[in-house]
């Protein structure tokens, strides 16, 4: 019973050891891609995210960080990346 | 029974077995590491090298050499594509910084007062470090992509104007 409870945890620890990376969640993407570009953001997560698109493929979304500022994140079709803050 | 008792009990077992699992597996490698004695049972004297030791250092030395192989920038490029740590957007923005940094070079070789040599690696090491510290969640890919840095410093200074 003693071994078969130690097993038990062994396995469990090694299970702790080896699991995977959580894949990040959209609203990490867009804090750190707000981050990266120089814009204080209060935070690794944004709230109320908004998201359009044109017809020629640009994408703009726009999310406020955890310090209250909102930003709008602006993807060309060629997959260029700007931020810009709104407020 | 004290009153302060019953938490330890709920919780005490569950923990020590979790905390046993957790240190076990590297305090096996540890043991293995420290234990003195051949599998024959015989004491090691100091200066002789076992086959055990051998063995341990080939294997060392073949580690060494795979860590010192140059990586392939495709399937270095591939991997971090398909990387989970990283989230899309993020990608995109550091492609976007990588595309600036590729036209840098290439201003450079058009017309060397532009830009110094050094601003280029500095620009350069700041993006690489950007990108590492992205990947605090895939360490391999990390640690990959840091062994690789003159790799990519010189295929970046091989671009063409």
């Amino acid at each position: 019973m003693k071994y078969t409870i130690l097993f038990v945890g062994m396995f469990a620890g090694m299970l702790c050891l080896a699991s995977p990376a959580q894949a990040v969640t959209q609203a990490e993407d867009i804090a750190t891609t707000i981050i990266l570009r120089g814009y204080a953001c209060g935070g690794r997560t944004v709230s109320n995210i908004s998201e359009s698109q044109d017809a020629k493929g640009n994408k703009t979304i726009r999310a406020t960080c955890p310090n209250g500022k909102r930003y709008q994140i602006h993807v060309t079709a060629d997959g260029r990346v700007t931020v810009r803050p709104l407020n | 029974m004290p009153k302060g008792e019953a938490p330890n009990r709920r919780y005490g077992w569950p923990l020590a077995i979790l905390l046993v699992g957790l240190l076990t597996v590297p305090a096996t490698a540890a043991w293995s590491d420290c234990d003195s004695t051949d599998p024959s049972g015989t004491t090691r004297q100091q200066g002789q090298m076992t086959k055990t030791d051998k063995a341990v250092v080939d294997a060392g030395t073949a580690a060494v050499e795979a860590e010192s192989k140059s990586f392939s920038m495709d399937e270095l490029i591939e991997r971090l594509k398909k990387s989970d740590a990283i989230g899309f957007l993020t990608k995109l923005t550091l492609r976007s910084d990588a595309v600036d940094l590729v036209d840098m070079v290439k201003a450079y070789k058009r017309d060397a007062s532009r830009y110094s040599l050094a601003d280029l690696h500095a620009r350069f090491n700041g993006l690489l470090l950007k990108v590492l510290a992205l990947l605090n969640d895939d360490p391999k890919l990390s640690k990959d992509i840091s062994m690789a840095r003159e790799d990519i410093w010189k295929s970046l200074m091989e671009v063409k104007a």
